[in-house]
């Protein structure tokens, strides 16, 4: 563990431009802590860090592959594993992102409905 | 991680990697090569500092270089871990500017007793004097949107860095300005709802 080097990987975990971003939106969704991660990624867990310090894989489909082939390979890791982590990384993020803009939809379909129900068609009253 | 400065043809081959963009793992490499030497120079040239202030620098100068590789012109003659000791400096100086900055805003806020100035107070003071337990506010408060709401907290607090009001709101990938202005929109709206409110209470 190199204490800076985490510090580092969790300051940019807020940043889209790390991977550190999408890990930590797939962690969070899975609930997993540190060790559970690189288990999930199959990493040891001292190498966290400086994964979380890569950049984030860019979206286009031409060089998604790319990058997370380069990434996986600079680790040792398995490529469809970690572009599995990091889409869902990246989904939950654009989720989180627009709820926090205040996109209509996302806290209206939280809420109750507290008008009356329309009445079944067809049902006794 | 090694314990010296990487050879110039070893440090400038990490920033052409960096220049050229495309390489997911430049920026990687780039804090593992500098990340601790930077540290232990600003401890070694500022001992006082406590761990915090001297990660935040260090990462402050590589974020620097890692977001925007112009702002380091090898052409100017200095290598590049002498411009990152230099940029490290400069940020931890910075750093301490901005939080002596912060302490005397507090220290002068809780010293002065804004006058009663009949709702012509800004929507600034109306928030910082907020009471919350006046149900009107109470409504006005639980009506905030999700972004709102984190404003609101963090405003709360005191916070006042762009920075955090940004990452909190997951626009830290966004241009400063634009940052500035999303923020500013929020902040300036809940304030007008507090003080519509009688937030100056």
């Amino acid at each position: 563990m190199n204490e800076a080097l985490d510090h580092f990987a969790a300051r940019v975990a807020t940043d889209p431009s790390f991977l550190s971003h999408a890990l930590a939106e797939y962690a969070r969704s899975a609930s997993l802590d540190d060790p559970g991660l690189a288990a999930a990624l199959g990493c040891p867990v001292t190498e966290l860090a400086k994964l979380r310090l890569c950049g984030m894989p860019r979206s286009e489909p031409e060089h998604f592959r790319g990058d997370v082939a380069t990434i996986a390979k600079r680790f040792g890791i398995d490529a469809v594993t970690l572009a599995g982590i990091v889409r869902r990384g990246q989904s939950l993020a654009r989720l989180r992102e627009a709820r926090v803009a205040g996109e209509p939809g996302f806290l209206l379909a939280a809420r109750d409905d507290a008008r009356e129900p329309p009445p079944v068609e067809g049902a006794d009253t | 991680m090694s314990n010296t400065w990487p050879a110039p043809a070893d440090a400038a081959a990490i920033f052409q990697r960096l220049l050229a963009g495309g390489d997911p793992v430049a920026k990687s490499d780039f804090a593992v090569a500098f990340l601790d030497l930077l540290v232990a120079f600003l401890r070694a040239t500022h001992p006082h500092e406590d761990d915090h202030a001297l990660f935040t620098a260090a990462e402050d100068a590589l974020l620097s270089v890692m977001n925007k590789p112009s702002v380091f012109d090898p052409t100017r003659g200095t290598d590049l871990a002498a411009f990152l000791r230099m940029a490290a400096s400069a940020d931890l100086k910075n750093l301490r500017d901005k939080e002596w900055r912060r302490r005397k805003h507090h220290e002068h806020r809780d010293c002065v007793e804004l006058p009663d100035d009949d709702g012509n107070s800004s929507a600034e003071d109306a928030t910082e004097l907020a009471s919350f337990d006046d149900p009107a506010l109470a409504e006005v408060i639980a009506a905030f949107t999700e972004a709102e709401r984190i404003v609101f907290e963090l405003m709360r607090t005191g916070e006042r860095r762009t920075e955090v009001f940004a990452a909190a709101l997951g626009l830290g990938n966004e241009p400063l300005e634009s940052q500035e202005r999303h923020i500013k929109r929020l902040k300036d709206r809940i304030k007008q709802r507090l003080k519509r409110a009688g937030g100056k209470a």
